[in-house]
């Protein structure tokens, strides 16, 4: 009776612990759930913003290439500015994190779902490196600007409610240099800016598609509404 | 008689747990509530400092801008060196990172404060960014002090370790001509907006935290 009891008991914790895990493996997935929902309003917001920020960068681009660049200086100036702006991804990393510090990674037992999940996170981490080296093109583009444009006219700029707003100068402000070598650089710098705006609004949308396609599989493997 | 002693064991021990886990939740919440007053409080004193910041900059740009700069050389003197010295926010993150590291983030019963947590912590790992680039346009500023500045007036200047005083006498600056001097502006005309863009996101920052202080405080009764 007592070899009954004992045996009955480590049944009972048993199948406690299997309903234990269940549940919480239903409660981390609900929550990257949430997570990817997150991700992608947020992904969506940025490749609106970056393609606005292309505009800009054709515009600069189309005037400094003009005979006499010097005569567009109110457009020169005002699309220069902003691109000194930067809004980067930072993935809703709550679930993912716990998963894998806190080993409950091997809680999801559909490895279709668990191979997806990193494979997402996996994709979040390798674009650490194009955020890097985007900053140090911008800083690059920072110094060149430093050198051809007035920082008296910046300041005139700028509006009171926002440093990511800009007016339009008044008049014509001059380009402290006017030669094409100075030119030629500023060129080159927003061709680099360029490449690396065009690598990430195409990394938004895969993100974007990833995650909707996680979303589906969980939801599916786990009959989730 | 066995098989509801089994019963009654397995039925206990999961009541426990369940105890437990909203015992945890509860201090984990009541941990989050300290670390935001405490964020609160560093936000606070932080932005009226980066203010200040703000006046000095503007006052710098001013006096560099003025047709005879040497004239106010003790004030350029004393703004543009106490310029590289920045205050930045530390976010306390013991429990973000906790709840994080060790997966107990799901103990959060109520999805809406676990998902206003991870807002915030979001907005705070945003300033990474901010806190980078401004530390890059402080060392290429530094890098540039040299062309207008006399070391030996700053040298005198760092014998108050505060930097609270001006220097004394009405020091000159080394290079005073207009297309020289371009550099010098528009290295403080950027100082000046990744200053105002850091107060607008730390205001901001700080009404999240107010916010989520007080939408904790009410879904969990906390004082």
């Amino acid at each position: 009776m007592l070899f009954l009891a004992v045996f009955c008991g480590f049944l009972a914790e048993n199948q406690r612990e299997h309903i234990v895990e269940h549940k919480k493996e239903k409660e981390f997935i609900l929550s990257i759930c949430q997570d990817l929902k997150f991700d992608t309003t947020l992904l969506n917001y940025l490749t609106k913003w970056r393609q606005e920020q292309m505009t800009k960068t054709d515009s600069l681009l189309y005037y400094l290439n003009m005979q006499d660049p010097d005569k567009y200086g109110k457009f020169i100036y005002y699309y220069a500015r902003p691109l000194t702006n930067r809004a980067v991804f930072y993935s809703n990393d709550r679930t993912i994190q716990q998963l894998k510090n806190a080993g409950n990674l091997r809680l999801i037992r559909h490895q279709d779902a668990s191979d997806s999940i990193m494979e997402y996170d996996w994709q979040v981490r390798r674009n650490e490196l194009t955020k890097d080296r985007e900053e140090t093109f911008i800083l690059e583009y920072i110094e060149t600007v430093k050198q051809l444009l007035d920082g008296n006219e910046f300041e005139k700029m700028m509006t009171p409610s926002s440093p990511r707003n800009w007016k339009w100068p008044s008049g014509n402000p001059h380009l402290l240099h006017k030669d094409k070598e100075s030119i030629q650089k500023l060129i080159n710098d927003l061709h680099f800016m360029k490449t690396i705006n065009v690598l990430s609004i195409g990394w938004n949308k895969d993100m974007i598609d990833r995650a909707l396609r996680l979303l589906i599989l969980l939801k599916k493997e786990y009959h989730l509404q | 008689m066995l098989f509801l002693a089994v019963f009654c064991g397995f039925f206990a021990e999961n009541v426990r747990e369940t105890y437990m886990e909203h015992h945890r939740e509860k201090q984990f919440v009541l941990s989050v509530a300290e670390d935001l007053r405490d964020d609160i409080h560093d936000l606070d004193s932080l932005i009226k400092k980066r203010e200040q910041r703000k006046v000095m900059i503007d006052s710098l740009f001013l006096l560099l801008n003025s047709p005879d700069p040497n004239v106010y050389g003790k004030d350029i003197y004393y703004y543009a060196r106490v310029l590289t010295f920045k205050s930045i926010f530390v976010n306390n993150d013991r429990t973000i990172q906790e709840l994080k590291n060790s997966g107990n983030f799901r103990l959060i019963s109520k999805q809406q404060v676990s998902d206003t947590i991870m807002y915030y912590n979001q907005l705070v790992r945003i300033f990474e960014l901010y806190y980078a680039r401004e530390e890059v346009f402080t060392e290429n500023y530094i890098a540039i002090l040299s062309d207008y500045f006399d070391s030996r007036v700053f040298n005198e200047m760092a014998n108050d370790s505060s930097f609270q005083n001006r220097p004394s006498g009405n020091p000159r600056l080394l290079n005073t001509e207009s297309l020289h001097l371009q550099k010098l502006l528009m290295a403080i005309h950027f100082f000046k907006v990744i200053n105002t863009a850091i107060i607008g996101r730390q205001k901001r920052l700080k009404s999240q935290a107010e916010s989520l202080l007080q939408f904790i405080q009410k879904e969990y009764q906390l004082k």
